[in-house]
C-alpha cells in the first residue's frame, strides 16, 4: 500500500480510503493506537485502592485500576487461559478479577493469583510469568494514559509543549480537576478519524452545521457574534495534537451562560487567580473563547463546555463515542450542576450540537461505499502551508486565523508518521 | 390492576381510560414532531429524567445518581431550549425529516401522593427511521407523576425514562420518550 499517496499536505488533498478501507484500518490498529499514547481515564473516577473502570485502547478491551500500592495500572481484559473477558462492569471496586470460565483470578496489578482447583496445576504453571500484560501508565494533571509500545517516549515528551495547552484546563486552580460522575455512550457508523478531525481544526463547521444549535441555546443569537472572525484566531499544533480558538476570552462562556449566568460568573470572580498560575494570555484572552482541541490520535474536548471525549474504534465505519465532562474541584455544587447540565444540553447524544454532528460523519463515512465515490480526493487545502513556529507568544506550529484545514492536516500528517513507520524510532520526533 | 384505596374498580377503570388516552395523545404530539403541544401537557415545574445505564456487578448497583451525567435531565425551560431547534430552520440534519414512531404499553396506575396525584409506570418502543435505512430502536420504562389541574385536566410533573441500553445504539438522540 502506497501510504504516502493517502495524504498530500502540500497540495491539501486526502485519500477517501482512510475513511473505508478495512485494510489501512487494520494498520490503523497495529501502527497508531498500538502504539500511541492513549487516553484512559481521570484519576477521579479511581481514587481509591481497588477502585477500577474498563475501557478500550484501540479495539483492545483494558482495565484502569487503582492497585493496593495506590499507583494506577493498566492491564488487558481478557483471560490467559482461554481468553474469556475477566471483568464486565463499567466500574467497581474490588480486591481481585475472577474469570466466569474456570474461575482463574487477577490481581489489581493484573497479576495472576491462582484459580478454581488450584492444585491440578501444581508443577504445570509458573503463575508469574502468566499474568495479564500491562500497558505503561503515566499521568498529566489529573489524565491518565496508557501505551503498549515499551519504545515509545514519556508521556510528557508525546504531548510536549501541548502540555501548555492543556494546562488551560487542568491547571486552573491548587484543587485540580475532575470528571462529574458517569459516562455517556453511544455508537456512530462514522470512521473514528471524522471526530478527532473536526475537534482539531474545524472552525468552519461550526456556523453552519451548529447554527440551530446555537440560535436555540442562546435564544437567537448567531454564531458570528460568539466566534467572531477574528484575524487573531489561531490553529496551533505539535506532534498531531490539535488547539483551534479565539482570543476574546468570552464566547463560550456566553453560549453557555444564558440560562445558567453562574458559569461566567464563576470563572470571571477567578481570571486573576488563574492568571497568577497561567499568566494573561491564557487565563484571560484564550480560555473562554470558543475552542476545540485534539491530543493525537483520538482524545478531544471543548475548553469551557468541559466535554471530554474519546473516538473508539470499533471498525473502519463504527466508533463508540465515550465523553465525559471535566470540572474543577473547587468548583460549588451550583457551577458543577451548571456546567454539566450546560454540557449535556450541548455535547451528548441529545446535546443541541452533537446532534448535527453524528448525522454528517455518518453520511460523509458511508458515501465511500461506492467505488468510484471512493476513487475522488477530498479538499483539505485552505490555508495549507501558512503555519510557522516562531510565533512569540504560542507554542507549536502557528497559523491564522483559526478558518483554516491546518491542523487537520498536521493531524493527518502525524497519522501518516505512525502508519509509515515500521518502528517508533521511525517516526519523527517533532512536528 | 394494584388495588387503589378508597376507590372502585369503575373508577380505576375509568381513570386508566384517561391516563391512556392522554398517553397516547402525547405519543401522537412527538411522532408529529408538534413540541409546542406536547410541552403543554406539562405542569410548569416539570422535572424529565432520563439517566444514563451503567453496567455494574450486582453488589454495587445502586439508585441511579441524579449528579451523573445523563441523556436528559430537563426543566420546562430546557426543554422549551432543546425543542426551538427545529423553529431555527437551520437544523439541517432534521431535513428530511426523521420517521418517528413511539408506542406505549404496560401502563400500570397507583394513586400519589395527593389525592391529585398519579404514580404512573409504563413501557415504550421508540422506533426511529431516517433517509434510505437507518434504523434506531429503543426500548424502555418511565415512571411517572401525573398531576389534575384545577382545570380538572392531567399534566405531567414528573417523568424518569430508564432506556434498555449501555452504550446507546445511536448517533443521536433527537427524540424525547
Amino acid at each position: 500500500m502506497d501510504l504516502h499517496g493517502l495524504i498530500n499536505v502540500k497540495e491539501g488533498w486526502i485519500d477517501r480510503r482512510i475513511f473505508w478501507d478495512q485494510d489501512i484500518y487494520n494498520l490503523e490498529l497495529e501502527r497508531l493506537f498500538a502504539r500511541s499514547w492513549l487516553f484512559v481515564a481521570h484519576e477521579s473516577q479511581i481514587p481509591k485502592r481497588g477502585d477500577f473502570v474498563t475501557t478500550y485502547m484501540g479495539q483492545d478491551n483494558v482495565v484502569v485500576a487503582r492497585h493496593s500500592d495506590g499507583g494506577i495500572r493498566v492491564f488487558l481484559n481478557s483471560c490467559v487461559h482461554r481468553g474469556n473477558r475477566i471483568c464486565f462492569a463499567d466500574r467497581g471496586q474490588t480486591r481481585s478479577f475472577v474469570c466466569n470460565y474456570h474461575g482463574w483470578a487477577y490481581g489489581t496489578d493484573g497479576k495472576l493469583l491462582g484459580m478454581h482447583e488450584d492444585t491440578h496445576y501444581e508443577g504445570w504453571i509458573d503463575k508469574s510469568k502468566w499474568g495479564l500484560r500491562n500497558a505503561r501508565v503515566s499521568t498529566y494533571k489529573g489524565l491518565v494514559f496508557a501505551c503498549f509500545d515499551s519504545d515509545a517516549p514519556s508521556l510528557d515528551d508525546f504531548l510536549g509543549d501541548y502540555r501548555w495547552y492543556l494546562d488551560i484546563i487542568l491547571d486552573q486552580c491548587d484543587e485540580g480537576t475532575e470528571f462529574v460522575g458517569g459516562c455517556v455512550k453511544n455508537m456512530y457508523d462514522s470512521n473514528w478519524k471524522f471526530g478527532a478531525e473536526n475537534f482539531a481544526g474545524d472552525s468552519l463547521h461550526v456556523g453552519w452545521t451548529h447554527n440551530s444549535g446555537t440560535q436555540s441555546i442562546t435564544y437567537g443569537k448567531q454564531v458570528s457574534e460568539l466566534m467572531p472572525v477574528d484575524p487573531q484566531s489561531f490553529h496551533a499544533n505539535m506532534n498531531g495534537h490539535c488547539w483551534e480558538g479565539g482570543l476574546d476570552g468570552i464566547g463560550t462562556l456566553a453560549l453557555l451562560s444564558a440560562d445558567r449566568p453562574c458559569i461566567t460568573e464563576y470563572y470571571q470572580a477567578r481570571r486573576d487567580k488563574m492568571a497568577k498560575r497561567l499568566g494573561e494570555l491564557r487565563a484571560k484572552r484564550i480560555f473562554g473563547s470558543v475552542i476545540s482541541a485534539t491530543v493525537f490520535p483520538n482524545f478531544s474536548f471543548l475548553p469551557g463546555i468541559a466535554t471530554m471525549r474519546a473516538w473508539l474504534p470499533k471498525g473502519p465505519t463504527r466508533i463508540e463515542l465515550r465523553a465525559w465532562t471535566l470540572i474543577n474541584s473547587d468548583m460549588p455544587d451550583d457551577v458543577r450542576e451548571a456546567v454539566r447540565d450546560a454540557c449535556m444540553l450541548s455535547f451528548a447524544p441529545a446535546g443541541l450540537f452533537e446532534m448535527d454532528d453524528g448525522e454528517n460523519w455518518e453520511n460523509a463515512t458511508r458515501s465511500n461505499e461506492g467505488v468510484i465515490t471512493r476513487q475522488g480526493r477530498l479538499h483539505y487545502g485552505l490555508r495549507t502551508g501558512t503555519s510557522r513556529n516562531d510565533d512569540p507568544d504560542l507554542p507549536g506550529n502557528i497559523s491564522r486565523p483559526m478558518y483554516s484545514d491546518v491542523n487537520q492536516l498536521a493531524f493527518y500528517q502525524r497519522w501518516l508518521d505512525f502508519m509509515s513507520a515500521p518502528t517508533w524510532a521511525d517516526i519523527p520526533k517533532v512536528r | 390492576m394494584t388495588q387503589a384505596p378508597n376507590a372502585t374498580h369503575l373508577e380505576q377503570m375509568v381513570l386508566w381510560f384517561e391516563i391512556n388516552q392522554f398517553y397516547t395523545r402525547e405519543a401522537r404530539l412527538l411522532d408529529a414532531e408538534d413540541y409546542d403541544a406536547w410541552l403543554s401537557t406539562m405542569t410548569e415545574d416539570i422535572a424529565y429524567w432520563m439517566p444514563t445505564r451503567e453496567t455494574l456487578f450486582r453488589k454495587e448497583e445502586k439508585e441511579l445518581d441524579p449528579q451523573h451525567m445523563n441523556f436528559y435531565k430537563e426543566t420546562l425551560t430546557s426543554l422549551r431550549v432543546r425543542t426551538y431547534r427545529l423553529k431555527t430552520g437551520t437544523a439541517w440534519s432534521e431535513n428530511p425529516r426523521t420517521r418517528y414512531r413511539h408506542l406505549i404499553t404496560n401502563v400500570e396506575v397507583e394513586t400519589g401522593n395527593a389525592p391529585s396525584e398519579y404514580k404512573v409506570g409504563s413501557n415504550f418502543l421508540i422506533y426511529r427511521n431516517r433517509l434510505e435505512r437507518d434504523e434506531c430502536w429503543m426500548v424502555g420504562t418511565r415512571d411517572d407523576i401525573l398531576r389534575r389541574g384545577d382545570d380538572g385536566s392531567i399534566k405531567l410533573a414528573k417523568r424518569t425514562i430508564l432506556v434498555d441500553q449501555n452504550s446507546l445504539l445511536s448517533k443521536n438522540l433527537n427524540v424525547y420518550a
